[in-house]
């Protein structure tokens, strides 16, 4: 009976609402590998997703267990330093919508590496999309595994490798049967079924302090031990540079993560595509408000016993502050929301990997093999056979580096590298392909190396791994290389572009059909 | 399937031309604004931080007053940008649109 060394209780609960979430979701993989049978359905959805469900699809992106654990979880140690970054990931909707959501319907296929493709030498320009795609796809999707594992071990109590096996195993299952119809489908039922358990949690702990915001606040910072200074900034991102660099990583890298751009192809044209992102940042946005009084809540509600429940990071505040307005430990109440709260947090996990391992199987199978080394020969039924093999192949190398890293691995570092390869090296080649006429191959190249390049030594010098967690004398003293990099990013697209002499005639046409739609693929061809 | 129509002429079109200019400048403007209130925002989190403690609202401090006004400002920008292209975008890419047919006839 006590052969688990490890705190580590198994909970019925939990793994009840757990199996709950599993069978509902695979049921919705089985509805949608019934209509998963060509290569643009198994990619995007046979373009047949209405804005308002793409909007809830990408806020389930967004809302991942990062955003939702990680700042509640951040909010409760540090305060206000914990929602710097998801403000910033909210803000970086202005530029998705404004420069790329519409012109990516209008102009690309199933990845953003076919925008690039579009104008520039489309087998070096797709390669190095493609190259930009798996760094950030790699490192987020490995980090999301060993997060997924170390949370399903606290909260469920099974242990971290078998957690890493199901959730693995599950994210395959949606992907390689049910496509991105299914994966969209997961991610539609998380996004409500998360809204719903943040905003009762959220309710539920204003009504503690008779909605009083100002009064969750002043309790909040009395038991947080450091007064007035928990509710500024300067308790986390001690450096103020640091501040400004993590910001500029989540503004600009969420703009360039390839799952959620790669939704954007999913809807029938460039007016849905624009609508999804209007309804992606409402719900986007009151996500954030509620998480911040998810946050503030726990300080202000756990009391003194919190900080050891909560864990390293924080991760389990909103898990606990559940319990403690259900009743507390021991009482029905606070074990059925501890497993409800858990269960939405294990929901988000799912269809956050899911996507991600799309959008893998997108750069390897559609860029990489078919269009660079088949150079678009097969037919439409071997891109999706590839698109499976490409599928499992990714998902198969996560499991085992998430396992062979194992839970105490510092993800903090993988997710920071994460999103500021997508802001320094996907950002400005996407950005400046649709902008700047000059704008040529070899720009983009060397911008998507620059950007590559420039974030994984700075990262490497980092304190993060340099020599270890929170060393002082590392030779780059900014936990995100972002302020660094993405300017590195856009001088690799300039200088890249300048030395070549290529000029290219096809930005007429891209800026014409992007602009209006002309010619842009059509919704569901196969239906007909 | 109809011959591939000049895109660089296209491009020229007074149509297509109104379309890419009107675009610009709305895109110019929620730029702008987006850049001076979240970059203002990072510098005062970095460099202001006795002021971004300071709680105007009973408990409330400028952090969070500033981090909520981002989520109004970034919900104002789509909503204005949304309700624009429905109404003054998408008509004159319906013109730009049908010139582009009609030079793809012949």
């Amino acid at each position: 009976m006590t052969a688990l060394p490890v705190a580590a209780e198994v909970r019925a609960l939990p793994i009840v609402v757990f199996g709950v979430i599993l069978a509902i979701t695979l049921g919705v993989t089985y509805w949608a590998s019934r209509r998963t049978s060509s290569a643009s359905q198994f990619w995007a959805a046979g373009r047949g997703i209405t804005a308002p469900q793409n909007g809830l699809a990408i806020a389930g992106d967004y809302m991942s267990a990062a955003a939702f654990l990680g700042v509640s979880g951040l909010i409760f140690l540090y305060g206000f330093d914990g929602y710097i970054t998801g403000i910033a990931a909210l803000v970086s909707f202005i530029p998705v919508l404004l420069l790329l959501a519409e012109r990516l319907r209008n102009a690309g296929k199933y990845t953003m590496a076919d925008m690039l493709a579009y104008r520039l030498n489309s087998r070096p320009a797709r390669s190095a999309a493609a190259l930009g795609t798996i760094f950030v796809v790699a490192f987020y999707l490995v980090a999301q595994m060993i997060a997924a594992g170390a949370l399903i071990e606290a909260l469920a109590g099974i242990s971290f490798n078998i957690a890493v096996l199901i959730t693995g195993g599950t994210m395959l299952v949606y992907v390689i049967f049910g496509g991105m119809l299914a994966t969209t489908w997961v991610q539609i039922i998380k996004a409500v079924f998360l809204l719903t358990s943040v905003t009762v949690l959220a309710v539920w702990a204003l009504g503690k302090v008779s909605f009083n915001l100002s009064e969750l606040f002043s309790r909040a910072a009395d038991a947080s031990g450091q007064g007035d200074k928990y509710l500024g900034p300067g308790l986390f991102l001690i450096k103020p540079m640091d501040v400004v660099s993590t910001g500029l990583a989540f503004a600009l890298g969420t703009a360039g993560l390839p799952h959620i751009l790669m939704r954007f192809f999913t809807v029938p044209d460039a007016r849905a595509a624009r609508r999804s992102a209007g309804w992606a940042v409402l719900f986007i946005g009151v996500f954030y408000v509620l998480v911040m009084i998810v946050g503030l809540g726990s300080r202000a509600l756990l009391g003194p016993s919190g900080d050891k429940l909560v864990g390293e990071g924080g991760n389990l505040a909103a898990p606990y502050l559940a319990q403690t307005l259900g009743g507390g430990a021991g009482s029905a109440g606070g074990d059925i929301f501890f497993a409800i709260v858990s269960a939405a947090a294990f929901a988000t996990i799912l269809a956050v990997v899911a996507g991600l391992v799309m959008a893998a199987s997108g750069a390897v199978a559609h860029d990489v093999w078919a269009n660079v080394i088949r150079r678009g020969r097969d037919k439409e039924g071997e891109e999706l056979r590839v698109a499976r093999i490409a599928a499992s192949g990714v998902g198969v190398v996560a499991i085992a580096l998430a396992i062979l890293a194992g839970k105490d691995f510092n993800i903090q570092f993988l997710v920071g590298l994460a999103f500021s390869v997508a802001a320094s090296a996907n950002f400005p080649a996407l950005l400046l392909s649709i902008s700047w006429r000059r704008f040529n191959t070899a720009g983009a190249i060397t911008g998507v190396l620059f950007g590559l390049v420039t974030s994984l030594t700075l990262i490497v010098l980092s304190p993060a791994v340099w020599p270890g967690p929170d060393s002082h004398g590392s030779p780059f003293p900014l936990s995100n290389p972002a302020v660094v990099s993405i300017p590195a990013g856009f001088i690799g697209c300039f200088l890249g572009t300048l030395f070549s002499s290529a000029e290219d005639r096809v930005f007429d046409e891209l800026r014409v059909k992007s602009d209006t739609g002309l010619g842009a693929e059509e919704a569901s061809p196969s239906a007909a | 399937m109809a011959h591939e129509p000049d895109w660089a002429a296209l491009e020229q079109t007074p149509e297509f031309r109104e379309l890419g200019e009107r675009r610009r400048r709305f895109v110019a403007v929620a730029l702008t604004i987006f850049t001076v209130w979240f970059g203002g925002f990072l510098i005062l989190a970095a460099y202001a931080r006795d002021f971004m403690t300071k709680q105007p609202i009973g408990s409330i401090s400028w952090a969070y007053i500033l981090a909520l006004s981002l989520i109004a400002m970034t919900w104002g920008i789509a909503y204005a940008y949304l309700r624009w292209s429905d109404s003054r975008l998408e008509p004159l890419a319906e013109r730009a649109r049908r010139t582009a047919e009609e030079a793809e006839r012949g």
